[in-house]
């Protein structure tokens, strides 16, 4: 007993240097942040206390719930789009041809690539007398062509298009990993029993997938609500407010507009936002997993 | 006090890595709304309130050493904070010379340029004056700055007594009847910059109304050529256009800041306002725009401008030096290029006038003497001269006179001089967050959507809500 308290303190003693860094540097500045975030406050001034205000004001700033609404438009799109296309895309990849090893490359290629060469790449691809509308100008005339990232209606959906040219074969290789630890004998009993075509995918496939179908959601969901360098880097949010979202809203609150307390303020909303989404989101899937 | 400093530091920190913010050259003015045009590649940007009584014609030159105490032995390091200095040449002269003069006065001494390019660099000071790490000679933009606390008082320095009226007035280095910082010149606070040659070949006059504007650009664009090019990406590219128009039109109103401040007016009702916004819409709808104005950045503009594409834009003092550096890079026929001041619909034009780059003193350095005396020396009419000319700013001491290389900049002093010099302008009265959100409406405009007044409304909520950190202009 007295060893095991020793054991116990001395545990406690090699924690301590970690712990304290880890408070230093974490829990006392998010304090801090929490602070702050009921004041208003430019990064130059002290900090005046204005109490809920900041908080309050988050629910009829324009920024705020335009970056909202198209960060739920990326969410919805992500889980309806996104996950059948990548499913099915590792569903395809899992069959065996001739070149499965150079299309599964060429599917994860986008993730290794630098966002702000992507970006660069797109937006030189997508400008006005660019590459995309060099091919379309012949096909639907000049009058048709768009600034793909300069106008209200196209600026947000194609970054939400751009999104899933990365996303989708990352999602794809989480599932192609989750088809190939489905063991083949249960696939054999199946058709042994007489199921077939999408009876397998149904009853078998996709419970067996459960645990990868939960990673995928998860990683969508939440990589939808902390969208922020393609729209910075390509839009910046315009043109008006068009293609914000809820992270870049909080930047541009703290960097542009320098209210700091304000920013600090949503930044603490929206991660309490994604806990929720994330606990409700792993609750309903985790539930469907199915145990082997 | 420190500890306060450490952790407000770790909380701008923690809130920049929540957000997965990453970094940018994107110069989408990391000022206040004191600070008016935002920063530009080279930082520019006009506090924009100072009395145009700028000249050029410096008396004798100026004698730094006269000022300048003896050479000391002391070995130290000295830094100095700046968003601006790159490799262009008069700026790597400018270097040069200020660490030639201070080795003659500090033998021992280094000086350590702490050079962040671009708006981050804000970001940056902000976080190093509150956690006490700001260099000690301090290059900045905004108002807010120097009404902060953490620059050192400088009213007793000996070149305060050199400045001109204008420079006295200028509201980023001058605040509650103290004197903060260097202007490091005049500049305008921007204009339109055209191509002599299309204006030439098609006959056009500098317009000197709004509807000579619209006439000028009708005929380039039956040219075939775009009028006027825009890279509204770059947003300080945009409040730069949007508020120098709007500054012609408020000379019929000139309290109208004050007003809209004190809550007489409301941004939205205001027909000044929307005059304003209804003058892009109608350019838009015109096609007097590139097509691509809201997704390329300032310097794509620049050299849509420089390959003749298009016949004009609008860009602050900088651009005859960087007009010549882009025809250079792109290999593009060479042009001269001429400068009109953006006007009302009755030809009223009203310019404003201040300093690009503001050098002043961190309030905490320990080496508070040392500094003064660097920033002195930079006083000098040798290594301030040719700055400003490389600027293309006016002269902000009555013994430094300026020559500039292109005859471009006698265009812009007559057009200071033709024109209402303002005291302050609109946006100095709304807080950053107002301004961003005015610019907001304004890109859409640009970007084909209808102008709605009711757009402007979110500037008007802003403006209620961060009113207390507007640092209002002197009366």
């Amino acid at each position: 007993m007295k060893l095991e308290r020793k054991q116990y303190w001395i545990a406690c003693l090699f924690l301590l240097p970690a712990l304290a860094i880890f408070g230093l540097f974490f829990y006392y500045p998010f304090l801090q942040s929490v602070y702050y975030s009921f004041t208003q406050w430019n990064g130059l001034k002290a900090p005046v206390f204005i109490g809920l205000d900041n908080y309050k004001y988050i629910f009829s700033d324009q920024q705020m719930l335009d970056g909202m609404k198209n960060t739920l438009k990326m969410v919805a799109f992500g889980l309806v789009v996104q996950n059948p296309l990548a499913l099915l895309l590792a569903l395809l990849l899992n069959r065996k041809f001739r070149t499965r090893a150079f299309l599964r490359t060429s599917f994860y290629l986008p993730i290794i690539i630098s966002l702000v060469v992507t970006s660069i790449i797109w937006g030189e691809l997508l400008k006005y007398d660019g590459f995309f509308n060099g091919i379309l100008k012949p096909i639907i005339g000049e009058s048709h062509i768009q600034d793909w990232l300069g106008t209200v209606y196209t600026s947000f959906p194609t970054i939400i298009l751009l999104t899933q040219w990365q996303g989708i074969g990352y999602c794809a290789l989480i599932y192609l990993a989750g088809l190939q630890s489905i063991p083949t004998d249960i696939y054999e009993a199946a058709d042994i029993e007489g199921a077939k075509g999408f009876a397998l995918f149904r009853h078998i496939t996709l419970p067996m997938l459960m645990p990868s179908v939960t990673i995928v959601l998860f990683l969508t969901v939440v990589g939808a609500l902390k969208l922020f360098d393609l729209p910075y880097l390509l839009t910046n949010g315009g043109p008006g407010t068009s293609s914000y979202t809820l992270f870049l809203a909080v930047y541009n609150a703290a960097f542009k507009a320098q209210n700091y307390g304000y920013a600090t303020a949503a930044g603490i909303l929206l991660a309490i936002f994604i806990i929720i989404v994330t606990i409700v989101q792993l609750g309903i899937t985790r539930k469907r997993e199915v145990e082997l | 006090m420190k500890l306060k400093g450490w952790s407000a530091l770790a909380s701008v920190l923690l809130l920049t890595t929540v957000m997965s913010a990453c970094g940018s050259n994107n110069n989408d003015g990391g000022n206040s709304a004191g600070t008016n045009n935002g920063a530009a590649n080279n930082g520019a940007a006009n506090a924009g309130t100072n009395d145009g009584a700028a000249t050029n014609d410096g008396a004798a030159t100026n004698d730094g050493a006269t000022n300048a105490p003896a050479a000391n032995d002391k070995e130290f390091t000295i830094r100095v904070g700046a968003w601006f200095l790159d490799e262009r040449p008069y700026m790597v002269q400018f270097k040069k010379d200020v660490e030639e003069a201070y080795a003659k006065l500090y033998p021992k001494a280094k000086i350590q340029w702490d050079v962040v390019l671009g708006a981050t660099y804000f970001d940056k000071l902000k976080a190093q004056f509150a956690s006490g790490s700001a260099p000690d000679v301090i290059f900045y933009q905004g108002a807010d700055i120097a009404a902060s606390g953490n620059l050192a008082d400088l009213s007793g320095e000996p070149w305060v007594n050199r400045l001109t009226d204008g420079a006295k007035k200028d509201m980023q280095t001058h605040s509650g009847g103290k004197t903060y910082g260097v202007p490091m010149g005049l500049s305008i606070g921007g204009g339109v910059w055209y191509n002599k040659k299309i204006f030439s070949d098609l006959s056009i006059t500098p317009p000197k109304t709004a509807q000579e504007l619209f006439d000028a650009a009708d005929k380039i664009k039956a040219s075939g050529k775009t009028p006027i090019t825009l890279g509204f990406k770059d947003q300080w590219t945009a409040q730069m256009f949007f508020t120098n128009w709007l500054n012609s039109y408020t000379i019929d109103n000139p309290t109208l800041g004050k007003d809209v401040y004190d809550g007489k007016v409301k941004i939205a009702d205001d027909a000044t306002i929307q005059k304003v916004y209804t003058n892009f819409e109608q350019m838009k709808e015109k096609g007097y725009f590139n097509k691509n104005a809201i997704s390329i950045d300032w310097p794509q503009s620049g050299q849509m401008f420089a390959s003749g594409e298009a016949a004009m834009i609008v860009q602050g003092p900088w651009m005859p030096g960087a007009n010549v550096d882009n025809i250079t890079k792109g290999g593009f026929d060479k042009f001269d290029i001429g400068f009109f001041p953006l006007a009302s619909d009755d030809g009223k034009v009203a310019m404003t006038l201040g300093s690009n780059e503001a050098l002043g003193v961190n309030a905490k350095t320990e080496l508070m003497q040392e500094s003064k005396d660097l920033v002195n020396l930079i006083t000098t009419s040798d290594i301030i001269s040719p700055f400003m000319a490389g600027d293309g700013a006016l002269t902000s001491f009555t013994d430094v006179s300026v020559t500039y290389a292109d005859p471009a900049m006698n265009e812009v002093q007559a057009a200071v001089d033709g024109s209402t010099v303002l005291t302050s302008q609109f946006i100095s009265y709304l807080p950053a967050s107002a301004v961003t959100n005015m610019l907001d409406s304004l890109t859409k405009v640009v970007s084909g959507v209808k102008f709605n007044p009711g757009d402007l409304k979110a500037a008007q909520s802003s403006l209620e809500k961060d009113k207390a950190t507007v640092v209002l202009p002197a009366e």
